[in-house]
């Protein structure tokens, strides 16, 4: 029986219908995948003795949500080009798939998939607009190849995640040009102009219009709010304390660069002990120094919030890692992804908490901050924040769905008078101010903290 | 290239600026294991030009001074800060004041005062990283606790310290 579309998912088809080459840029958790399978599907292939052949570049923690897709539309396995490059290159000229997924960075080990005769692609999908950045690699990859491709695919949820300019190579991947200029250079020199010192650059009146014109024509954008789907949600801040002594080389590192006798010269350096120490850990020995927000995990996942599924987030794999011996010395069952598990491994970790099998998800941001789908949970917990307001969203996003109808509860665990408040605080500063720089916006919440 | 400056000749520091040159001479600089084993500096100064003279004057009187410890202590080797546009306010406004342009030429008049070889040019990012200037002089406190350290020398000892391998144990 196949999934109905929503109503924005059939406005969504329709728009794809009448583009060669569609964008979709909608919210996170609004369907827009299933939304381009389904179109793609319609595709007269290139070859149809070979059949339909379609190219998905998306970041590595939502290939598995393609395939899942995949398979819920009854299409064949699909075929993943991951892992060692000759079995990726094999894959690729061999697989007799339809569909064919690789990670966005992908293309450095395997550039044979913008050969023509390797494989002539009926669509491209890039999901999760990974090329914003016109000086970037992949950019340039993505806009120097695939151009005689029958239909080219953009979408995403967040297209503009500093300015607009990173418009241009978005629109530029579909037409070859973007707001009627051929190269990116061109447009930010007719069409921006700097400030006084040269570094930021703003966009001319009439730009803003024109971006705007342009978008509303030939993008498909919705928001979760205009879909109806915007979930109630709830954030509960803990304020933890340190113990004296971990006060003490808490404020001298921060003060003086040192760390149990280690010094460093780099504010970068003196950062990461701050947020480690937070997370209870020295970072120059490395040793668990502190378990406040250790027990405090223990606390709400064995009181307030027993039975109900959560989501733990975490920097650090040392922090994951002893929250994870501690559940299973306290003998709670639990779940757990990070970086040095396979993604086979991951899946089934995955697959057994969205099954419903443990309840406690334990997460490292980095894996699944990016198309994962963990909407079996209505809690997340915070352990530690990473420093992306991006990362942050999306991490934040991964329990939506568009059946679900309860209030979505984010707990973050702060260490009182720390960087944990400070990365916190400007976090929520970024979402006001995307080009304020997140080190300059930690800086100056430091300095009004020791004010 | 510094990484591997060992010298048992004189070793000039110098942090240029116009309202304050702080220089250090070493006698050597030998990679120390610990903070007592530091070379202390055997001269130090702040070198100003008179503050009723025009800012050219100012810079040719410290170029002139350089020439003249870089002569009296038969220096051989100058490590010298070299400054950098950082995307802050101050060093915009810095830059937009004509300032930065200002010590660039200090930088190039003291460069041909310690002439015959050429000094080597470090950026602040590389010698202290992102050390704020306090905690500087606190890590030359602990190596030379009776040293008196005038503003703007500072950074001067602490380029030394940093050549010898000791700013960041």
């Amino acid at each position: 029986m196949p999934r109905p579309f929503r109503p924005h998912q059939q406005a969504a088809f329709a728009y794809t219908l009448r583009q060669r080459h569609p964008a979709l840029f909608m919210e996170m958790r609004l369907g827009k995948t299933l939304v381009a399978i389904r179109r793609c599907l319609l595709y007269k292939p290139l070859n149809p003795m070979l059949g339909l052949r379609v190219l998905v570049v998306a970041p590595g923690s939502a290939l598995q949500s393609w395939k899942d897709e995949l398979q819920a539309e009854g299409q064949d396995e699909p075929a993943a080009l991951t892992g060692e490059r000759s079995l990726r290159l094999a894959l690729l000229m061999y697989a007799n798939a339809n569909w064919f997924l690789i990670n966005r960075e992908g293309f450095l080990s395997l550039p044979e998939i913008a050969i023509k005769a390797i494989r002539n692609w009926d669509a491209v999908i890039l999901d999760e607009s990974f090329i914003r950045n016109p000086r970037a690699k992949v950019t340039k990859f993505f806009l120097s190849n695939f151009r005689d491709c029958p239909h080219r695919w953009m979408l995403s949820g967040t297209p503009n995640h500093e300015n607009d300019m990173e418009f241009w190579p978005q629109l530029a991947w579909l037409d070859g040009q973007a707001f009627g200029y051929r190269t990116f250079w061109d447009w930010r020199a007719k069409e921006w102009q700097p400030d006084l010192q040269g570094y930021n650059w703003y966009p001319l009146p009439s730009t803003t219009k024109t971006i705007r014109d342009t978008l509303a024509k030939r993008v498909y954008a919705l928001r979760r709010t205009d879909a109806g789907a915007e979930p109630t949600k709830e954030t509960i801040i803990r304020i933890l304390e340190f113990p004296p002594e971990i006060r003490i080389a808490y404020d001298t590192a921060e003060k003086d660069f040192v760390l149990s006798n280690t010094e460093t010269t780099y504010a970068i350096v003196k950062y990461n002990w701050l947020r480690q120490l937070c997370g209870g850990f020295d970072a120059t020995k490395p040793l668990k120094v502190w378990d406040g927000k250790l027990r405090e995990l223990l606390d709400l996942i064995t009181g307030e919030l027993r039975g109900i599924p959560t989501v733990v987030w975490f920097h650090y794999n040392q922090e994951l890692l002893a929250a994870l011996n501690l559940l299973i010395a306290s003998k709670i069952g639990c779940a757990f992804l990070y970086g040095k598990q396979s993604l086979a491994e991951r899946e089934g970790q995955r697959q057994s908490f969205q099954q419903g099998k443990v309840n406690v998800l334990l997460v490292q941001q980095a894996v699944a901050q990016m198309g994962m789908n963990l909407d079996h949970a209505d809690t997340a917990i915070y352990y530690s924040q990473t420093p992306s307001a991006i990362a942050t969203q999306q991490t934040a996003d991964r329990m939506l769905s568009l059946n679900k109808k309860t209030t979505l509860l984010y707990i973050y665990l702060l260490v009182k008078d720390s960087i944990d408040e400070d990365l916190h605080e400007a976090l929520k500063l970024k979402k006001w101010s995307s080009n304020l720089s997140l080190v300059h916006a930690i800086k100056e919440a430091a300095r009004a903290r020791q004010a | 290239m510094l990484a591997k400056l060992e010298t048992t000749e004189p070793v000039l520091c110098i942090d240029p600026g116009i309202g304050g040159t702080g220089v250090a001479v070493f006698r050597s600089i030998t990679k120390a294991k610990s903070r007592e084993d530091a070379i202390p500096p055997q001269y130090t100064e702040v070198f100003r030009g008179a503050s009723d003279s025009s800012w050219d004057d100012q810079v040719y009187h410290i170029g002139s001074a350089v020439a003249g410890i870089s002569e009296f202590w038969k220096v051989r080797h100058t490590i010298m800060e070299f400054p950098g546009l950082w995307n802050t306010g101050v060093s915009h406004a810095s830059a937009a004041s004509g300032d930065l342009f200002k010590l660039t030429f200090l930088c190039g008049v003291i460069a041909q005062a310690v002439h015959g070889y050429k000094p080597i040019l470090v950026s602040p990012q590389q010698w202290k990283g992102q050390l704020p200037k306090d905690v500087v002089m606190r890590r030359i406190g602990l190596c030379f606790p009776t040293l008196e350290l005038k503003d703007h020398m500072a950074d001067a000892v602490g380029m030394g310290l940093w050549a010898q391998g000791i700013l960041s144990l």
